[in-house]
């Protein structure tokens, strides 16, 4: 199946220790090896995986990353002033699902 | 239509498409993710897409008359006074409905449901988050 130019939306909610970051690393990988477009957003315990170096990489590599400020809010955690993410609302997380042509979300 | 994240492509919304099938079963006595789940449910709905919210075993807690034992219960509160005011109705467990009388209170429109129902729904869904 050719991905290139298809879209991947990543939904993740859990935190470092869930087992879901593996697979959303991995599956963000593979995405963006194979040419898709791949669109990550954080939300939830899922704000704290911006401090895996392995999620930022993905930010290099073409995927738009997306992460939930209200979840950064109620755990005190700073927004960065970054160019690689973007801080946003369900707004940006209702286009991805409508947008994308797959979507996954890892809860 | 929002454009937010700049992906609307071949696969864009409309008022035909099937809906997003929230699906909870998280506590709200123990667990932060029932009302997360329902906060993103009702921002999903706000953007003019039909949600179909479906909670099962003990997420029928969301709707416990008092919300003071829920975690974020608040916000609770809030969100699902919200999702009456859409018109959105609970699709919910039937056997996981409490028999205490104060549940659903606020007498939110509740469509009880049983597993071979609950499994119709997602298949009739586009997109799914399940908590």
């Amino acid at each position: 199946m050719d991905l290139a130019k298809k879209k991947l939306g990543l939904l993740l909610s859990t935190g470092l220790e869930h087992p879901n970051l593996e697979t959303a690393v991995g599956l963000s990988e593979a995405a963006l090896a194979r040419g898709a477009d791949l669109y990550l957003y954080l939300i939830d315990d899922g704000v704290r995986a911006l401090g895996d170096p392995r999620v930022r990489a993905l930010a290099g590599r073409g995927a738009r990353l997306f992460v939930c400020a209200y979840g950064c809010q109620k755990r005190r955690i700073p927004l960065e002033d970054a160019d690689t993410v973007t801080y946003c609302g369900l707004v940006v997380l209702t286009d991805l699902i409508n947008g994308t042509d797959r979507f996954i979300a890892l809860n | 239509m929002s454009g937010g994240a700049g992906v609307y492509g071949e696969a864009g919304a409309g008022p035909d498409n099937p809906p997003v099938v929230v699906l909870i079963s998280a506590d709200p006595r123990t667990s932060h993710r029932a009302n997360e789940a329902l906060r993103i449910g009702l921002g999903i709905t706000a953007g003019d897409n039909e949600v179909c919210f479906v909670l099962t075993g003990p997420a029928a807690h969301l709707l416990d008359g008092d919300t003071d034992d829920l975690v974020d219960g608040d916000d609770i509160a809030r969100f699902r006074a919200n999702v009456k005011e859409l018109g959105v109705p609970f699709h919910v467990e039937k056997t996981a409905i409490p028999d205490d009388p104060d549940w659903n209170a606020e007498g939110h429109e509740v469509i009880p449901v049983t597993h071979e129902r609950i499994a119709e729904l997602v298949r009739q869904g586009r997109r799914f988050l399940v908590f």
